[in-house]
């Protein structure tokens, strides 16, 4: 009761709220990856990726590939994520209106959980159907064989994959838009048990 | 309604068209072909290069073979290695040829890669044998592997080409080599 007072400054704001929308809303609008991936020795790339839910960007042996509906898939990203730091920022500063408990998202945990889910998926994918192992996190090297001219090509490249800060920041604003609408649901809990 | 449920509806409209505004609005650019819109776009550049021989030479008391190389592609291959043997016309094991040193080629550009030959006296004598036979050239046939590195991937590419060996010159070499 009283972490919950003192995260509210008495049931006038919800603080955590605040920082997990400001904190939302930093990441919608960084452009910077959230999971970097480069394949190649010294400063020579035979491919890299960056990769975030609002922007990805994709190149092989330096040319880039391009996917268009990624561009819009990233634009509902930033705007989902926009709106939720938008409603969680209302929800937090009108803390005493009882409807305020809707406005605070979840989306920002859903986003950075379904973010290393589907990474996960995609590299297990192309595990699968390539026989190309790339990490989620480290380095390995990536083996692999083609036919060219009528010969068999083989050719090794070591791979470097990381999660960057920026994803660690989303997952600490989601967690924060989660811990902030549980307080919300322990000031509704309060203020119904004082009404009866 | 309550102001609770009207505050959810609008929250909920407002989510699914963040959601789906752009993804209709791409199609809509895209003459709702879906094909269009999730088909990846990639232009890969040229990787090409050609190996000819180019000829004997000594230097220091060592045997080497040349070739010419010429990278026609549109990226930097540096040759790393090169191992390959020397075959006469009969399949007979000639020499085996080291590249000693790493040959970088920018694109366009053409470069000598030097391939050290170690030849035994087995060979030798074979080849005496068709000097003797009065051939002046023979058809020599190189085989082996690369191993190149191409935008940061190594990559072991078999090798094989052919190689008009004129007896005269090569035997006049080994003679200066092995006096």
């Amino acid at each position: 009761m009283t972490a919950t007072r003192l995260l509210t400054l008495n049931h006038r704001l919800n603080v955590l709220g605040l920082i997990s929308s400001a904190l939302l809303l930093y990441t919608a609008l960084s452009d910077r990856p959230w999971w970097t991936v480069y394949g190649g020795i010294g400063d020579e790339r035979t491919f890299s990726a960056d990769v975030s839910p609002f922007v990805v960007t994709v190149e092989v042996l330096g040319k880039p590939v391009t996917v268009p509906m990624l561009f819009y898939l990233n634009l509902a990203a930033r705007l989902s994520v926009l709106l939720a730091a938008a409603t969680t920022l209302l929800g937090s500063l009108l803390v005493k209106r009882p409807w305020s408990k809707h406005l605070m998202s979840l989306k920002g945990l859903a986003l950075p959980v379904l973010f290393l889910a589907g990474l996960s998926i995609s590299l297990n994918l192309a595990k699968t159907f390539a026989g190309v192992s790339i990490p989620l996190v480290g380095q390995s090297v990536v083996e692999f064989a083609m036919n060219y001219g009528g010969f068999r090509i083989s050719a090794e490249t070591p791979v470097t994959a990381a999660l960057a800060q920026e994803y660690w920041v989303a997952l600490t604003a989601g967690v924060l838009s989660a811990l902030a609408r549980a307080i919300h649901g322990r000031i509704s809990q309060l203020r119904r048990a004082t009404a009866l | 309604m309550d102001k609770a449920s009207l505050i959810k509806t609008i929250t909920l409209l407002l989510s699914a068209s963040a959601l789906l505004s752009p993804i209709v609005y791409g199609l809509s650019i895209h003459g709702w072909n879906l094909w269009a819109m999730i088909a990846p776009t990639y232009n890969p550049p040229k990787i090409d290069f050609r190996l000819e021989p180019s000829g004997l030479k000594l230097e220091r008391g060592r045997l080497y073979l040349e070739l010419k190389v010429t990278n026609a592609g549109e990226v930097k291959v540096v040759f790393e290695g090169l191992n390959a043997e020397l075959y006469s016309p009969d399949g007979r094991a000639l020499a085996s040829a080291k590249l000693e040193r790493a040959v970088a080629l920018l694109p366009g550009s053409t470069e000598a890669l030097a391939l050290r030959l170690e030849v035994g006296e087995a060979a030798l004598k074979g080849l005496a044998s068709y000097a003797f036979r009065g051939l002046d050239r023979i058809k020599v046939e190189v085989r082996g592997e690369a191993a190149l590195r191409v935008f940061g991937s190594r990559v072991v590419a078999p090798l094989s080409l052919s190689y008009e060996l004129g007896l005269e010159d090569f035997l006049r070499q080994l003679r200066a080599w092995r006096p």
